[in-house]
């Protein structure tokens, strides 16, 4: 594929795409005293307040309770660790620079350590002692400019593991190289020469024999192009195959059946003239359809799409087909508004208040592209997980809730839905607890569906301790039939992946 | 991905002579992020030029420096100016970019425009008085 190919996909306005910057009514300082105000009356901030050191060096933590023999390992989290320098905070929860974790799970017990990934955008701040550029979601004054988005790559979202590599991943440039046993940075990875800074999305999807699917939006910069990357198991470019959708929105991740990847364009849109940071320039449009994009793994360069109800999906469940049906799954939302409402206003310190909260929805589309959208659980949750082995029908859905009030207004209860009979079990941490992404991790040797283990984190900010639970995946409500016991807690992580041993 | 050698070559570290100038555009280059190449300077007078058809004021090729860069366009006729740096950092004669377009080695623009695309005349542009200008430019 030639270069001019993508430019004239990108669109004439492409590059020519202004990026002007406007004062904004309150900036980092403002948000700074916000914060610093509300943390003093709400321990749950602690889940937003910046890390208090770049290493955190690995510690032995304490374990109660029969943790599983077969269940060795290390476990990733990923997340916005840092958020404020010399009196300035970031204005955008996304916008943190990325802290990684990791819990290694080995015979002779359990350790914890985290690092700062050091991006190039740490490294400079780190050495100048406060920010030099600006975030998604924050104008910093006086900021340098950037040569290409991995300028202001935080490296913040996910955690990706592939042949023994491990990539700390963002969404708008290059998956970013760590070391997977001393978390040190190893750099931006170019998958191929001209790949450079090249956006590739936190949620790639791994085939059976361990080859990646994954997309990039650059639609930052013009254009209505998505990017569909495909990595074999050995870290090796396949290919990159760029789709002029005429999407020019925010895209977060995709699923995909054994035949088909499935990509939603929710109208979260751009402005056609970005003022200032590129999430204030995102506008959620009701009046505008959602577009389901249905690529054929065999030949991606040719999409179909079919239309769905404006909503928007930041996480992705199961997918499958099913009679020539496609069946997918997701946490979907009537409206798109959290990235810049509640997303801001968490580091103001005020809570994350959903007004449209996403619930488990099912959306089946047959041969004629006619659509049926099922409601499975009317829980508000995020972060599913299943037993991605499978791509069939039946099974369970695991997602974090918040099935009722708390303080923080944030998620602190495990739910398993049985997809075939509907039944929901719940296991919430308690009161004074938020929950982290929880992932479900096969037990060896076994081939049955959802036989394994949930494995997850949880914050208790009352007693400051972060809490890494296991639970029997069939058995959720039992609570966790072990736990690790950190003494303290840490900004909450997004993603988080796991490699056994 | 614009040959730069071809030009350079002939026009290196040199003014165009013009008529009646005196002021002198001192272009400050701070921080550099790789000691490796040169860097291409380039000012214009104009947007035709800037735009890539008309005649520049002035080029220069200069090696890089961490330690920051320090070029006079000496004998410039008072006025408006663009400046555009180009960091060659492989040495290769061109300016390497994605295959998106977006440039994987270092550059910047006069008066700092914090655009994610090539900036205009109009945004990079300074004036020059006649006592001379001395700017900073960031380097990307």
């Amino acid at each position: 594929m030639q270069r001019r190919d993508v430019l004239k996909a990108l669109g004439a306005a492409g590059l020519a795409q202004a990026f002007p910057l406007s004062a904004l009514a309150t900036g980092p300082d403002d948000t700074f005293q916000a914060f610093r105000r509300a943390r003093q009356r709400h321990a749950w901030l602690a889940g937003w307040e910046s890390v208090d050191r770049t290493v955190l060096p690995r510690t032995a933590v304490d374990v109660t309770g029969d943790w599983p023999a077969a269940l060795r390992g290390s476990f990733y989290r990923n997340g916005p660790g840092l958020f404020d320098r010399s009196g300035q905070r970031y204005q955008h929860w996304f916008d943190g620079d990325g802290l990684l974790q990791a819990w290694r799970i080995g015979e002779s017990g359990i350790t914890h350590q985290a690092r700062m990934i050091g991006t190039t955008k740490f490294v400079d701040e780190e050495q100048a002692g406060r920010f030099l550029y600006n975030a998604a979601g924050t104008e910093i004054p006086d900021a340098r400019p950037v040569r290409n988005a991995d300028g202001s790559n935080t490296a913040n979202t996910a955690v990706m593991p592939l042949d023994g590599d491990l990539y700390a991943l963002w969404e708008g440039g290059s998956a970013w190289e760590v070391d997977p046993d001393t978390l040190e940075s190893r750099g931006a990875k170019t998958w191929r020469e001209g790949l450079e800074a090249v956006p590739f999305s936190a949620h790639p999807l791994f085939e059976a024999d361990g080859s990646v699917w994954n997309f990039g939006s650059a639609a930052y910069i013009g254009g209505g192009t998505v990017l569909i990357w495909r990595i074999d198991a050995r870290g090796r470019l396949q290919s990159i195959t760029p789709l002029d959708v005429g999407h020019r929105g925010y895209v977060h991740s995709f699923t995909m059946t054994d035949r088909h990847l499935l990509v939603m364009l929710a109208p979260l849109m751009l402005e056609s003239e970005l003022r200032g940071p590129y999430f204030d320039s995102l506008r959620w449009r009701p009046d505008q359809a959602s577009k389901l994009l249905i690529i054929d793994k065999n030949d991606p360069s040719r999409p179909r799409h079919v239309d769905l109800p404006a909503g928007m999906v930041f996480h992705w469940a199961d997918a499958y087909e099913q009679g020539g049906d496609i069946v997918l799954a997701g946490a979907w939302s009537s409206s798109g508004d959290l990235i810049n409402s509640a997303f801001k206003g968490v580091m103001r310190g005020e809570p994350i208040h959903d007004d449209a909260p996403s619930a488990l929805t099912e959306f089946r589309i047959d041969s004629a592209g006619r659509s049926r959208i099922t409601t499975v659980s009317s829980l508000p949750v995020e972060f599913p997980e299943f037993d991605r082995r499978f791509s069939a029908a039946g099974g369970r859905t695991y997602l974090l809730a918040q099935p009722q009030a708390n303080d923080s207004d944030y998620l602190d209860t495990v739910v398993a839905v049985d997809r075939t009979t509907g039944s929901t079990q719940q296991y919430r941490y308690g009161d004074h607890h938020m929950a982290e992404e929880h992932r479900f991790v096969p037990r060896p040797g076994s081939s049955t569906r959802d036989d394994g283990w949930l494995i997850g984190t949880a914050m208790d900010y009352r007693n400051g301790r972060t809490l890494l639970s296991v639970f029997d995946a069939r058995r959720v409500a039992d609570g966790p039939i072990a736990q690790a016991r950190l003494n303290r807690t840490l900004p909450l992580s997004f993603h988080a992946c796991f490699v056994a041993t | 991905m614009k040959t730069l050698t071809g030009t350079l070559l002939i026009s290196a570290l040199f003014a165009l002579p013009l008529a009646g100038q005196a002021a002198d555009l001192t272009v400050r280059i701070d921080k550099i992020r790789e000691a490796s190449g040169h860097l291409f300077l380039k000012v214009c007078a104009d947007a035709t030029c800037w735009d890539g058809d008309g005649e520049a004021v002035s080029k220069a090729l200069i090696p890089a420096d961490t330690d920051g860069v320090q070029h006079v366009v000496a004998d410039l006729e008072p006025g408006r100016y663009a400046v555009i740096v180009m960091h060659d950092e492989n040495d290769n004669g061109e300016f390497d970019m994605n295959f998106m377009g977006i440039p994987k080695e270092g550059y910047g623009y006069s008066n700092n425009p914090r655009v994610m695309r090539k900036a205009t005349f109009d945004e990079a542009a300074v004036d020059v008085p006649e006592g001379g200008l001395t700017t900073d430019l960031l380097l990307r």
